[in-house]
């Protein structure tokens, strides 16, 4: 399924560039072995294709040549077309030790876990994801991440590429924090995207939008610092410092430090930066401020 | 020699071997921000036979085939080099570090034989820590109160979602009543603890069943501490159990580039569960925090230790004043 659009567009024109290639199965079937997109634009006018039939005994091997024929540069090209590769001859029957014997040609390193790795990428990652990945030349590691999440979160988020601004490691954001509080919440992807309907509709840019959702899935991932932080926001906005001066603290709240900063570039603003502090309701915040630091949760 | 790469597969068989280079080390989960109890360990086991969601042996070992150490002697021969070495010094010695150090069958002899050397040494103490009940094998030993028999205890609900094959509290409690009529003492290790909605009350039902079935005066020492893995860990525990929601929970990295859940949910765990302690008179034994920041002890226990050295220097001070003749002199504070 993934390899059609690795195939070369050359031959959308019209022309065949190789024959197509079948392999008898046995049982009156073929497994297509060369030509896909050849195959499928031929078939657009024409009922019947001529295919070169390699016979049921003809060796697997034999099969891997000819798919590897002219391809090599194309499948080494990126993890998802090499998958495709390794998925394509596991499929075909091609003995596992003949598939690796190709590793070396094609700068994979000839490990079976490396094989399973690659046909895990090929069997569960869902097709435009692989396209995705594929376009962007993704690694084999990062491709094998992508892998474990539910596919109906990775299609859900995939599908959502138009209206949001999505790289790398936005979607390994979204990805790792959506799988992580759909878990905890026990909601399923579908449930979550139909929450967060309002705000991918909304009329925003793709960047805006992408901020919004980040941030409001970060604020649902953790819920507990999210409203840890919001007291503590809340209540440096009673202070009236200049802008000389920053209260601030460590806001995974391991520490339990208040952070005082005082900038200033004139002599002036010292003054008045030490002055502001030295009220009363400076103090009585910074004293909030830290015991709201210190208060343990629930 | 074939290495197993397979978390699962390893766990199939055992393989009883000779010592392999250095045994004997300090506790490897050493950072100076969180503060370490000093404890030594003794590598006598590799990899477990169960299956505990949370075990970072998972992303640990590079060949996961269950290993004991047969020789015994080699052990001992490494052990005596070193506590001999520091004769003012009181060593904690556990076997526990990469496997749990009673479950299997094929370390036993080897136990035994550790159990009855320690009772001979003048400046050490031997921790046998386990989720399992496997503890017949030790009750006829002669150990001269210096072997600590320890349990990891959590609640059931943990125990049965997140500990596969490990042994019911209920059959812990019972092993542990047994070690402590063969006149053991014993350590207690809520660690991991785990957050999830009413886990307060159901710890501390723990701590009221535990107090059960043995007395306050047989405890050397209680330690509490709570879920943490690296990072790599989160995706492997994932994908090995991937029915566990351990997670998913709200966590932080912490300054030694652990997850761990949010400072003030962990002091509100540990608060909760030392009230429970301090109820049943558990606070008459050495109670500690395990890899946790200073600020958290102060918030739990009122104070902090001020490092590594420190705090290994209030258990052995602990020991020394509540079992006379373990701990043969009271060693300085440098």
């Amino acid at each position: 399924m993934l390899w059609r659009p690795l195939a070369g567009s050359e031959t959308c024109r019209g022309l065949a560039c190789r024959p197509v290639t079948v392999s008898e199965r046995g049982d009156g079937t073929f497994d297509l072995v060369v030509g896909f997109d050849d195959a499928v634009a031929i078939r657009r006018t024409l009922s019947e294709i001529d295919a070169v039939v390699l016979p049921e005994a003809c060796p697997k091997k034999d099969l891997a040549e000819i798919l590897l024929t002219g391809r090599t540069r194309e499948i080494r090209e990126s993890a998802v077309a090499r998958a495709c590769f390794v998925q394509l001859l596991t499929d075909l029957n091609v003995p596992q030790e003949d598939i690796l014997s190709y590793f070396q040609l094609l700068q994979m390193e000839a490990h079976s876990s490396v094989l399973a790795q690659y046909l895990s990428v090929a069997e569960t990652l869902p097709h435009r994801v692989a396209l995705f990945c594929h376009e962007k030349k993704l690694s084999l590691r990062q491709c094998l991440h992508w892998s474990v999440f539910d596919g109906e979160l990775l299609n859900r988020l995939f599908d959502l590429q138009r209206q949001l601004s999505l790289t790398v490691s936005v979607i390994d954001e979204l990805l790792e924090n959506i799988a992580d509080l759909c878990k905890r919440e026990g909601v399923t992807p579908a449930a979550f995207f139909e929450e967060a309907e309002a705000l991918l509709c909304s009329p925003a840019s793709a960047q805006e939008r992408t901020l919004k959702l980040r941030s409001w899935v970060r604020q649902r991932r953790y819920p507990v610092l999210s409203k840890i932080n919001g007291r503590l926001q809340s209540i440096r906005g009673q202070l009236s410092l200049p802008e000389s001066v920053s209260v601030s603290w460590d806001p995974s709240l391991e520490s339990e430090d208040l952070r005082v900063a005082i900038r200033v570039t004139e002599e002036s603003e010292w003054k008045q930066a030490v002055e502001s502090l030295h009220t009363r309701r400076a103090g009585e915040t910074a004293a909030a401020i830290l015991r709201e630091l210190r208060r343990p949760y629930p | 020699m074939h290495r197993n790469r397979d978390h699962h597969q390893g766990k199939d068989s055992v393989v009883v071997g000779l010592k392999r280079g250095q045994a004997m080390d300090l506790c490897a989960s050493l950072d100076e921000r969180y503060v370490c109890c000093g404890v030594h360990v003794l590598r006598a086991v590799s990899n477990c036979p169960f299956h505990c969601s949370y075990c970072f042996l998972q992303t640990y070992l590079t060949d996961t085939t269950t290993s004991v150490v047969g020789d015994a002697g080699s052990l001992l021969a490494e052990v005596k080099k070193n506590i001999s070495a520091e004769p003012w010094r009181f060593f904690r010695i556990g076997t526990w570090e990469l496997g749990d150090s009673l479950a299997l069958g094929a370390q036993r002899e080897t136990t035994r034989t550790l159990v009855r050397a320690f009772a001979e040494f003048p400046n050490a103490m031997l921790e046998l820590k386990t989720k399992s009940c496997c503890v017949d094998h030790l009750l006829d030993l002669e150990h001269r109160g210096r072997t600590v028999i320890a349990w990891s205890l959590n609640t059931d609900r943990v125990i049965e979602e997140e500990e596969g094959g490990t042994a019911s509290l209920e059959e812990r409690l019972k092993a542990l009543a047994k070690v402590a009529r063969a006149g053991y003492r014993v350590g207690l290790h809520f660690d991991p603890m785990i957050a999830y909605d009413g886990c307060d009350a159901e710890y501390a039902s723990v701590v009221r069943r535990v107090f059960e079935v043995i007395p306050v005066s047989q405890v050397v020492w209680i330690s509490i501490g709570s879920l943490r893995f690296n990072p790599e860990m989160k995706r492997t525990l994932e994908i090995h159990y991937p029915r566990s929601r351990l997670t998913a929970a709200e966590m932080i990295m912490g300054d030694d580039r652990k997850c761990r859940y949010l400072r003030p949910v962990r002091v509100g765990l540990y608060q909760s569960l030392y009230r429970a302690i301090q109820s049943q008179g558990g606070d008459q034994s050495f109670v500690y925090l395990c890899m946790e920041r200073a600020n958290v002890w102060k918030a739990v226990l009122g104070y902090s230790p001020e490092g590594v050295g420190h705090l290994a220097y209030l258990i052995t001070e602990s020991l020394y004043r509540r079992f006379p003749g373990l701990v043969p002199v009271l060693p300085a504070r440098v």
